[in-house]
């Protein structure tokens, strides 16, 4: 395996990373191999330090400074299942959880692993702990079960009726269609599957905005409660929390299986940290450093520090800056070179090349038209991160049929379809879902679990960009095991006959955020 | 009154003058039909076309969102328009707005020509998968100077700059006595969402708070739009209660000062449309009550 060297800062923090467990490097050393932080185990997460990947390394920015883990509310155990937050919110997968930690967990602890808790950590919390086959999703596609109320909680006070009703027509995990857990138990729960989110770079995703939304006019964007102001709902597949303390403490009692409502001084501590924290790739194997003197301005987590929230879809203020010095780059090696001013093709792509982008609900509905005419810049507009800078929920159909991936039964093979299946039925005088009508097939009903709307049925909030290559698999259901196959899902969900070389210059492009 | 399902329904004959692309003797021709939206693609951005009757009228380009709302292929769309006297433009007749309150600026040039404000549009609501057409590049047909190209644009909409949200500078109290206000929102066809108008909203509430209304009442309507071919088209029976509904939910989100009694009703009746401002009858009121 080559070796690229990295700014001395970070690799003195790397080696001030021996603190973090007993471990680490020594695994380190190996491509792709995690540095796995424990629940409750202590020590120092240096402020600045950089961890392998099978791409290269992503680095991690504390702006405060080094954190002492002991005793933080983020780092212990605060629940019953000796989970922390930084069970699913691991440094070394820029802040989410990657398949490869995930199995690296199981063949270490196997399903004692707090990860691998039944609550969500399994398909269904009453299949047996012990059994692979029991966390197959989160073995197979990085899945955590998020198991919904049916019909939707009311919200901001006023009930939400739906306009719809589902039914579950294929569930390989067994929750949907269980008596105790599933949708006609006595407590009616949909669960879905979904990929964490990474809990950096947070001030460019959740933001006080106006009341009014701006992508769906007519909605009132939700309030934090603690504050009374109306903010973003950009964080969370489903945009179900409306701030990071309300998400702490949703997240503390449905994943961490708490007792009591963590405290306020643990709530403000969590905020803290995940406010002050950055995350990004800041090596390339082949590219070398990514955050030299005089390298792009996008890369690397203190650049995200340095950085401000806008909209990044114009020439004025690229969301991803400029790749110039890399095209040509001037690198004395030739593979560093051709990588270098591969990815900076790539930026071109992402930002410059048109497509026809359609039936993507939510994007097309909002004054645009379908279909329409721009690049993948229109929708993954938000600077430095790449979600929307308005609510970004968005039925791309990654979750809807029949653009959602699926394993297809056969006599001949014995792969079988893993996610479950639902049936969405819109009532007569709802507004039907805008390109799939009133029944639709879909993996992951979204934002139309908590909206219960049909237009919302298949609605994913976006994921940002950062730190991609840490933390594969990608889409909110892990359909995207690899970048290449998440670029190669876009050139076929929209038919864009992407060129090999443009396929592998956006792959290059994604990888080094 | 029977509602009407297809374009293929329309079969009384428009003015000659129409049909002859006689734009100048027609220039004052409101023209009002349902079609399937067709894609014409140029150089720079899309043109949105219609076919009516044996002709092809051109409705608008691809602009920002927040200008006009350009049809959704998939669907059926209500056009409400009249008819100009510019040249065509993407092989179309031109089209343009009935004076709408939707109107926008202008969202390009063809030809050096300022386009005019597109008509009122509305995507019907349910699907209609024939509604397909997506025509290539045709050189004949590149003459757009569009305000923003198929790419990233020129600048930072100030909606979404990075402060956006941030506190106003707080304007001059009203002072007493203070005098109920109307405040009307209006709809696409079919539509429960006053996406378009809803500043209309914003400002009611603003008045509601700002004078501490004693009642905010919510008054939504059903119309009906009269097709050039003559017949009426009604929206479906539920919407003025759709209407009402969904603001209802959007106010009590929002919130009213305390005090303010929220009073909700709807007339289930379609207004009868009269081919020349029907879209002003797909509303809701908001009545804000000192």
């Amino acid at each position: 395996m080559r070796h690229y060297s990295i700014p001395a800062a970070i690799a003195a923090s790397l080696a001030l990373s021996v603190l973090l467990g007993s471990h680490a490097l020594a695994q380190a050393t190996q491509a792709d191999q995690r540095e796995w932080v424990r629940a409750g185990q202590g020590g120092v997460l240096p402020a600045e330090t950089a961890f392998n990947n099978a791409d290269g390394k992503s680095g991690i920015f504390n702006v405060k400074g080094a954190v002492d883990m002991k005793g933080h509310p983020f780092f212990e155990v605060l629940g019953t299942n000796g989970r922390a937050c930084v069970t699913c919110h691991q440094p070394s997968d820029a802040m989410g959880l990657s398949l490869a930690s995930i199995r690296q967990q199981w063949q270490s602890n196997g399903g004692k692993d707090p990860l691998f808790a039944p609550v969500d950590g399994a398909n269904c919390p009453n299949l047996p702990r012990e059994e692979a086959k029991s966390h197959s999703l989160l073995l197979n596609r990085g899945l955590i079960r998020v198991g919904l109320p049916w019909p939707p909680q009311p919200r901001n006070g006023v009930p939400t009726e739906p306009e719809f009703t589902i039914e579950v027509v294929r569930d390989p995990a067994g929750c949907n269609t269980d008596p105790v857990y599933g949708l006609t138990s006595p407590k009616p729960t949909v669960s879905v599957y979904r990929r964490p989110r990474i809990a950096a770079n947070l001030k460019f995703m959740t933001y006080e905005v106006g009341p009014f939304n701006a992508k769906r006019l007519a909605m009132i964007n939700d309030r934090d409660p603690f504050t009374g102001k109306y903010m973003s709902m950009n964080i969370m597949s489903d945009a179900r929390e409306p701030s990071l303390r309300t998400q702490a403490i949703s997240a503390a009692r449905d994943h961490l299986q708490v007792k009591d409502e963590p405290s306020a001084d643990a709530l403000d501590r969590i905020v803290n940290f995940e406010s002050q924290l950055y995350a990004a790739q800041v090596d390339s194997r082949v590219g070398g450093s990514l955050v030299e003197k005089g390298g792009p301005e996008a890369l690397g987590p203190r650049n995200l520090d340095k950085q401000e929230r806008g909209l990044g879809d114009n020439f004025g203020t690229p969301l991803f800056h400029s790749f110039a010095m890399w095209n040509p780059a001037s690198s004395e090696a030739r593979a560093q070179r051709e990588f270098r001013e591969s990815v900076a093709r790539g930026n071109d792509v992402f930002f410059k090349r048109p497509f026809y982008i359609s039936d993507t609900t939510h994007i097309n509905t909002v004054g645009m038209g379908n279909p329409m005419k721009r690049t993948c810049a229109t929708c993954h507009n938000s600077n430095m991160v790449g979600t929307d800078l308005s609510a970004g929920w968005v039925d791309v159909g990654t979750t809807n049929l029949p653009y959602a991936r699926v394993t297809l039964d056969n006599p001949w093979s014995e792969a079988k379809a893993e996610l479950p299946l639902f049936k969405i039925t819109c009532n007569a005088e709802a507004r039907p879902h805008p390109f799939l009508g009133r029944v639709i097939y879909t993996q992951d009903p979204g934002r139309a679990l908590i909206s219960g709307r049909c237009v919302d049925v298949g609605s994913i909030v976006m994921g940002q960009f950062r730190g991609l290559a840490a933390r594969a698999p990608y889409f909110s259901n892990g359909s995207a095991a690899t970048l290449r196959d998440l670029v190669d899902f876009y050139d076929r969900r929209f038919n864009i006959g992407y060129t090999t070389q443009e396929k592998e210059d956006l792959t290059n492009f994604l990888s080094v955020l | 009154m029977s509602r009407i399902s297809s374009h293929r329904l329309f079969t009384i004959a428009l003015p000659l003058a129409l049909l002859a692309g006689s734009v100048g003797a027609a220039e004052s021709q409101r023209l009002t039909f349902v079609a399937c939206p067709v894609f014409q693609d140029t150089n720079t951005v899309p043109c949105w076309l219609a076919e009516y009757q044996g002709e092809t009228y051109f409705l608008g380009i691809q602009t920002d969102s927040g200008g006009w709302t350009p049809p959704l292929q998939g669907h059926q769309v209500l056009v409400e328009s009249v008819v100009t006297a510019q040249p065509r433009v993407c092989g179309g007749i031109v089209l343009a707005s009935a004076g709408s309150v939707f109107d926008k600026r202008p969202s390009g040039k063809s030809a050096g020509v300022d386009l005019p404000q597109p008509p009122v549009i509305s995507t019907m609501r349910e699907l209609d998968s024939s509604c397909r057409t997506m025509l290539p590049e045709n050189p004949r047909y590149n003459t757009l100077e569009p305000r923003r190209g198929p790419g990233p644009g020129n600048a930072q909409i100030a909606g979404l700059q990075p402060n956006a949200g941030a506190p106003r500078a707080a304007a001059e109290p009203l002072k007493p006595p203070f005098a109920a206000k109307t405040f009307e929102l209006h709809y696409e066809f079919d539509s429960e969402l006053a996406g378009l108008t809803i500043n209309k909203l914003q400002e009611a509430l603003k008045y509601a708070d700002d004078i501490k209304a004693k009642a905010v009442e919510v008054v939504s309507h059903r119309a009906s739009v009269k097709l050039s071919n003559g017949k009426q088209l009604d929206e479906i029976p539920k919407i003025a209660e759709l209407r009402a509904k969904e603001l209802a939910n959007v106010i009590r989100m929002f919130g009213l000062p305390k005090g303010t009694e929220l009073k909700v009703r709807f007339v289930a009746d379609a207004q009868v449309g009269n081919g020349i401002d029907d879209w002003t009858r797909r509303r809701s009121d908001i009545i804000v009550t000192p």
